[in-house]
């Protein structure tokens, strides 16, 4: 079981590394899962519905998304989760190159909840890990979803391993 | 006819030779005391020269007017064509710059991950290149992120309406600590006229402008901008823009807005030679125009035109 698991669907392994070690730095202990594009991110959704085959997947409490990823867009991904009646109140974030006016947009018309562009250095990107930590995972109050624990702080859960790349 | 008013026609008659020519004939009834007509007097003159020499000028204004409307459609057709190119390069610069993003990212951010895991490790010479790698991928992304505003403020769409200038100023100032210092004396004339204009693209001319005049400043010196604006013609506004800087030589004044061009060495002067030339794009784009003044005196005073805010 994963409780307050966070999604980082991003297909630049470089900056799936940047994001763990700055969300890491910050403090920040929810379980990161990486995929490498949107075609997997729905894919995961989907397996967090109970099925028959029993293999139910842990509901993330949010999705942090880049939006230029191959097979399916970033913007896609967004349109797939609200237009899902068990997803539409999980909190996404668009995390992309550059703040393109349309794709801003687009974003929060389609039901974003932030829309960030990735920073140059490490120190920057360390610095949204901790507006992240402490806006959304902790002042923030999350939305029931189904499948979705409580995050770990309040649970007192122990923390997973930290990361090690 | 009983008026005695002279009569008028043009009409072809045949000469002694044979051959039709145009003629005009003027003819004039001479009245009797009844009041009847007792006599005309009629003067034929040949006009077939000039008849020709109209008629052919008037085929000749056909092939004229022809002409132009042909020559028109092709400077229509071509500037149209040339509008896409530029279209298609400024979005072929816009790919390259954000595409560009990314390795900067990743350049910027090993090396500073290389200093940070192995301290200790590394040689001090080591650790000033490790340094001078992530402040030229810096130096890189100041260049990349300017050169998308400048395709931003390109190919955006612009719309115009009444704007507050007062209101632009004040956004400007919040991201601007530089300008917004008890080091710089800054004085707004108020009030300003209202402009017709785009209050992001105007945001973003101003906080240009006044940066540069803060940047471009002996460092002994104590930098003073002032801003006012005047009616010009009927609805017309301009804008000044007035700074005690390093001034512009008036040989330079064109140069200031193309793109890369610096005037002084950038080791003197940060900065990626962009700035100014968003600025005009910006102006270009809000109808506007926008020129540089010099005097002897120290300093620059950049001017803006743009419609006033009730301008139709």
């Amino acid at each position: 079981m994963n409780p307050s698991l966070i999604l980082h669907v991003e297909d630049s392994p470089d900056d799936r590394l940047f994001l763990r070690r700055a969300f890491e730095q910050a403090g920040i202990q929810n379980t990161i899962l990486a995929l490498e594009d949107g075609q997997k991110a729905i894919d995961y959704l989907s397996s967090t519905k109970s099925n028959d085959s029993g293999k139910q997947l842990a509901m993330p409490c949010m999705v942090i998304l880049d939006l230029k990823m191959p097979k399916v867009h970033g913007l896609d991904v967004l349109k797939w989760i609200r237009a899902h009646e068990e997803f539409k109140s999980i909190i996404v974030i668009i995390l992309s190159s550059s703040p393109l006016r349309n794709d801003v947009d687009t974003a929060y018309k389609i039901g974003s909840n932030s829309f960030l562009v990735k920073p140059l250095t490490g120190e920057q990107m360390k610095n949204i890990a901790r507006l992240i930590k402490e806006y959304w995972l902790e002042h923030n109050e999350f939305p029931s979803l189904a499948g979705m624990q409580e995050p770990l702080k309040k649970l007192g859960i122990k923390p997973p391993p930290p990361f090690n790349g | 006819m009983k008026s005695g008013r002279a009569h008028e026609c043009e009409l072809r008659l045949r000469r002694h030779d044979g051959v039709y020519r145009w003629h005009r004939a003027h003819a004039v009834p001479e009245l009797n005391e009844k009041k009847s007509v007792k006599r005309w007097v009629i003067v034929c003159i040949d006009i077939d020269e000039a008849k020709k020499l109209q008629e052919e000028s008037a085929a000749m204004r056909q092939t004229l007017l022809r002409a132009k409307e042909e020559l028109e459609r092709t400077v229509a057709e071509r500037t149209k064509q040339l509008q896409q190119v530029v279209e298609q390069l400024e979005s072929f610069a816009y790919s390259i710059a954000h595409d560009m993003r990314a390795p900067l990212r990743s350049m910027h951010q090993y090396a500073m991950m290389v200093t940070q895991d192995f301290p200790g490790q590394i040689p001090a010479d080591a650790q000033l290149y490790l340094q001078k790698i992530a402040s030229a991928a810096e130096k890189l992304d100041t260049l990349v992120r300017e050169v998308l505003v400048y395709t931003r403020v390109s190919q955006g769409e612009m719309v115009l309406s009444p704007t507050d200038l007062d209101r632009v100023l004040s956004e400007v100032l919040v991201v601007l600590p530089e300008v917004n210092s008890s080091q710089v004396e800054l004085k707004i004339h108020r009030p300003l006229h209202t402009v017709k204009g785009n209050e992001t693209a105007l945001i973003q001319v101003f906080s240009n402008l006044l940066s540069n005049a803060v940047k471009f400043m002996p460092p002994e010196r104590k930098p003073k901008i002032e801003i006012w604006t005047e009616a010009k013609g009927e609805d017309s506004v301009r804008i000044y823009i007035k700074d005690n800087g390093i001034g512009v030589p008036s040989q330079d004044r064109e140069k200031i807005f193309q793109m890369f061009e610096r005037l002084e060495p950038s080791a003197k002067y940060e900065g990626s030679g962009i700035g100014l030339s968003i600025v005009r794009r910006a102006i270009e784009r809000m109808s506007g125009k926008i020129g540089v003044e010099t005097s002897d005196n120290p300093g620059t005073t950049f001017w803006i035109e743009l419609k006033k805010g009730d301008a139709r």
